[in-house]
């Protein structure tokens, strides 16, 4: 042992003191960054011809639980996934309304249904019709509105997938790049600890879109695989390619050519059902809620439309009506066509011969539409009809509310059902996937940074950089001493 | 060396999420205590909403019905006590003209008959009375008097009397029947009402009204009939045969006696019906009683059970404030001066 290799172990030891002085702060100036894997120093003795030559630094390691990180972004998709249907349904029940709620479908009805019962008292009185005609208007609107936000929820899912692909598409290229430079460091035999936490936390941010599989190469580069399958990133990224529609009507769909389906690389893919490439994420939920959950809901909203408007048809209630005449709802102006009733809530109206600010007259709610001249002011036969024929429970037409004999007020609660339910069970699959997810980034978290151990480790640097600095003190007075001579 | 520790992030977003937790619990426990109402409709019927829509519109119903029944009942007394005035007038007036004979006095024959005929005047006058604009007994005309005025009915009456040369009590009464039957004149000139109203009102889930009857009515013509006999003489018919005159009127007090018959049995079928929508405005009163309970079965909140729930919140978010103070106190940085 000589001397001078006293004073290089010293030094070695004070660069690896100054080296975990670095770690540690950068730790702690990290300690509320989430993405951030915290920082270990490896140490080694280090060897020169068999013989320890003080400390060596092998290099940074980042903690991270890998199985951990990998349940973590499923767990995360899955909230996505089921995230995308839950916001679906609050909105649309927000729309419909709960039953009891003032304003919603079932209460409107339900208005509707007792202005007429008080009108047949009344028929000679202008206050009811008016009445009647309002809480109609006032029906045939809430339908209206309800189609009509249907489709702007649709139209929403459709430019949030735009926003999300074109998202997807940039974080896919700089992993992409990221790996390229990971590859270039590693050739320098550098580390690369900051790159890895930045490869880390893109990718996080596209497990929320597509659940991700994560493959690393032997090359310190990562390759990605969605769950379905598709490949993401490997040598270089993958595309997708979508467009935006505006506005959405109840009938496009991506049958029909007016709605963009999903293409990678230029391929269409699947984008609906277990099988489908980007299954799993909340970039399939917002395809389910755009193709699935929106049209289902349409076509139960046009069901009460449809079965509003044939219950007043011809023949129906009112005698005076021709067959083929439209009745006191009708599909903007003309009769039932089963061939369009898709979207039929947007077009629905009350039949302008009893609106007196269409040119009609509220006579005819009590005479008949087809009534050419004001009949007797007290008989209430037709409202009487009326009232009958929105309490007679008759089954369904379209089947989507089930096939069972129900009232027109049972057929509005049926709707607000189907979507209640709906909500219900979406958010018993939220409150499960949220729950696993939080578990999950809390097991993730927890091998974090806690500031409590960096400043314990912190005191022995301190100490291991003074006995360090006092042994290289030490050797100088000794050299001193011996050339003092 | 592995040492488990918690990381800050990992101990801050648990703080953060269990804050934020008992602050909705929270919202939730003082909303349901101010409204009385579930917070989570939803959750609570699993999404389910027809039994408390079948509620909402049965409540609206029963509102409706219950407003029916007050308007009919309303009618129903209105025309009730029309048919009492009748009833009281007629019997009035009989007397006196019963005790007309063929050899009375002149005068006293004119005194019964101008008596008949202000009456008659009186007995239309309750057969057009009205309630909001809307007339009794004109069925579904309402917006017409049920008969021309007095004056109009016994001068078509006149005029088919001289026309007839009738010129004994019986030839007058053959002509005034002929008149008050079916085809005659009454339908032409005095009853200006329309139909008979043939839907009943609805005035509960299982009951319906009948409608009232008309001024055409049989009971009604056979008064009307009866008097306009006394009333035609009090015009000055058969002037120039006192005795035929004096028949005439005595006549029509008889008739009368028998016609009163039909108002007993009308006003008995009005009475009826007054029974039976009191009956539904029973029924229909328990049943917005029973659904308003069985609401609030399904979305009502105990209130005393609210207040518990949000006491034990606020407790224990006041802990939960607490131990994030004392937590972020304790940091080996602080002591490391």
């Amino acid at each position: 042992m000589s001397i001078s290799a006293s004073i290089s172990n010293a030094l070695s030891g004070l660069t690896a003191a100054s080296r975990a002085a670095e770690l540690v702060s950068s730790n702690v100036s990290n300690a509320m960054t989430e993405g951030y894997a915290r920082r270990e120093l490896n140490l080694s003795p280090r060897f020169t011809g068999g013989i320890g030559a003080g400390v060596q630094v092998d290099g940074v390691t980042r903690v991270v639980n890998e199985v951990t990180l990998r349940e973590r972004r499923l767990a995360e998709a899955d909230r996505g996934l089921v995230q995308a249907g839950a916001d679906f349904y609050k909105d649309l029940l927000r729309l419909v309304g709960e039953a009891g709620e003032t304003g919603s479908l079932t209460d409107i009805q339900a208005d509707f249904e007792a202005s007429l019962i008080q009108a047949v008292s009344r028929p000679d009185s202008e206050t009811r019709l008016a009445d009647v005609l309002a809480n109609a208007q006032a029906l045939a609107a809430k339908l209206a509105s309800v189609g009509d936000g249907i489709q702007d929820l649709r139209q929403d899912a459709d430019r949030t997938i735009l926003a999300e692909v074109d998202r997807l598409n940039a974080t896919l290229s700089r992993i992409s790049d990221l790996n390229g430079e990971v590859l270039r460091l590693r050739a320098t035999d550098a580390s690369y600890p900051d790159l890895l936490d930045q490869r880390q936390s893109l990718i996080d941010d596209i497990s929320a879109l597509v659940p991700v599989r994560q493959l690393p190469r032997d090359n310190g580069t990562v390759a990605l695989y969605t769950m379905g399958g598709a490949l993401l990133v490997d040598v270089g990224p993958a595309t997708f390619g979508f467009q935006s529609t505006a506005p959405i009507t109840a009938d496009m769909t991506v049958a029909s050519g007016a709605l963009s389906g999903l293409t990678l690389n230029g391929e269409p893919v699947q984008t609906l059902g277990s099988n489908a490439p980007i299954a799993g994420g909340r970039l399939a939920g917002l395809f389910e809620v755009r193709d699935v959950m929106a049209p289902g809901a349409q076509r139960n909203i046009d069901e009460v439309a449809r079965d509003l408007v044939s219950r007043f048809e011809a023949p129906g209630p009112d005698p005076t009506l021709a067959p083929g005449d439209p009745g006191l709802f009708s599909d903007s102006g003309t009769s039932l066509d089963v061939a369009r009733i898709d979207g039929l809530s947007a077009r629905l109206t009350v039949n302008a011969l009893a609106d007196p600010a269409s040119g009609g007259a509220l006579w005819r709610l009590r005479d008949g539409l087809g009534a050419t001249a004001p009949g007797p002011v007290g008989d209430g036969a037709i409202l009487t009809a009326y009232v009958d024929a929105v309490a007679t429970a008759a089954a369904p037409l379209g089947g989507t509310l089930g096939t069972a004999a129900k009232s027109l007020s049972g057929l509005a609660s049926a709707m607000t059902s189907s979507v209640g339910q709906a909500l219900s069970s979406q958010s018993a699959q939220l409150s499960f996937a949220s729950a696993r997810f939080d578990s999950l980034r809390n097991e993730e978290l927890s091998l974090g940074v806690d500031t409590d151990q960096e400043m314990q480790k912190l005191l022995l640097i301190e100490q291991a950089y003074a006995a360090n600095a006092r042994v290289i003190q030490t050797i100088d007075e000794l050299l001193d001493r011996l050339i003092g001579l | 060396m592995t040492i488990s520790s918690i990381s800050d992030l990992a101990q801050s977003l648990q703080l953060r999420r269990d804050n934020a937790d008992l602050r909705s619990r929270l919202m939730e426990a003082t909303r349901e205590l101010s409204t009385g109402r579930s917070a989570d409709v939803v959750g609570k019927l699993g999404g389910d909403f027809a039994p408390l829509s079948d509620i909402e519109v049965g409540l609206k119903r029963a509102e409706s019905f219950l407003n029916n029944i007050s308007e009919q009942r309303l009618r129903y007394q209105s025309a009730q006590a029309a048919l009492g005035t009748i009833r009281d007038i007629t019997g009035q007036v009989a007397g006196p003209l019963i005790l007309v004979q063929e050899t009375s006095d002149a005068d006293l024959v004119r005194n019964a008959a101008r008596d008949a005929l202000a009456r008659f005047d009186s007995v239309v006058g309750a057969l057009n009375s009205s309630i909001s604009s809307a007339t009794l007994f004109a069925g579904v005309s309402s917006d017409a008097p049920a008969l021309a005025p007095a004056d109009t009915i016994l001068a078509a009456l006149e005029s088919d009397v001289a026309a007839a040369g009738a010129a004994t009590a019986e030839d007058v009464a053959a002509v005034v029947a002929a008149w008050f039957d079916t085809g005659g004149g009454f339908d032409t000139v005095a009853y200006l009402g329309g139909v008979a109203a043939t839907n009943g009102l609805p005035v509960s889930e299982t009951a319906m009204a009948a409608p009232l009857v008309t001024a055409a009515d049989p009971a009604i013509r056979d008064v009307l009939e009866s008097l306009a006999l006394a009333a035609l003489a009090g015009r000055g018919a058969l002037d120039g045969a006192p005795e035929e005159q004096a028949r005439l009127t005595r006549a029509s007090g008889l008739r009368l006696m028998t016609a009163d018959e039909g108002l007993v049995e009308l006003m008995a079928d009005i009475g009826t019906q007054e029974s039976r929508i009191a009956r539904a405005e029973a029924e229909t009163r328990a049943r917005r009683e029973s659904l308003e309970m069985a609401r609030s079965d399904l979305v009502g909140v105990d209130p005393y059970d609210a207040a518990t729930r949000l006491q034990a919140t606020e407790a224990q978010l006041e802990s939960l404030y607490a131990m994030t103070a004392r937590l972020s106190r304790l940091s080996l940085t602080d002591y490391l001066r």
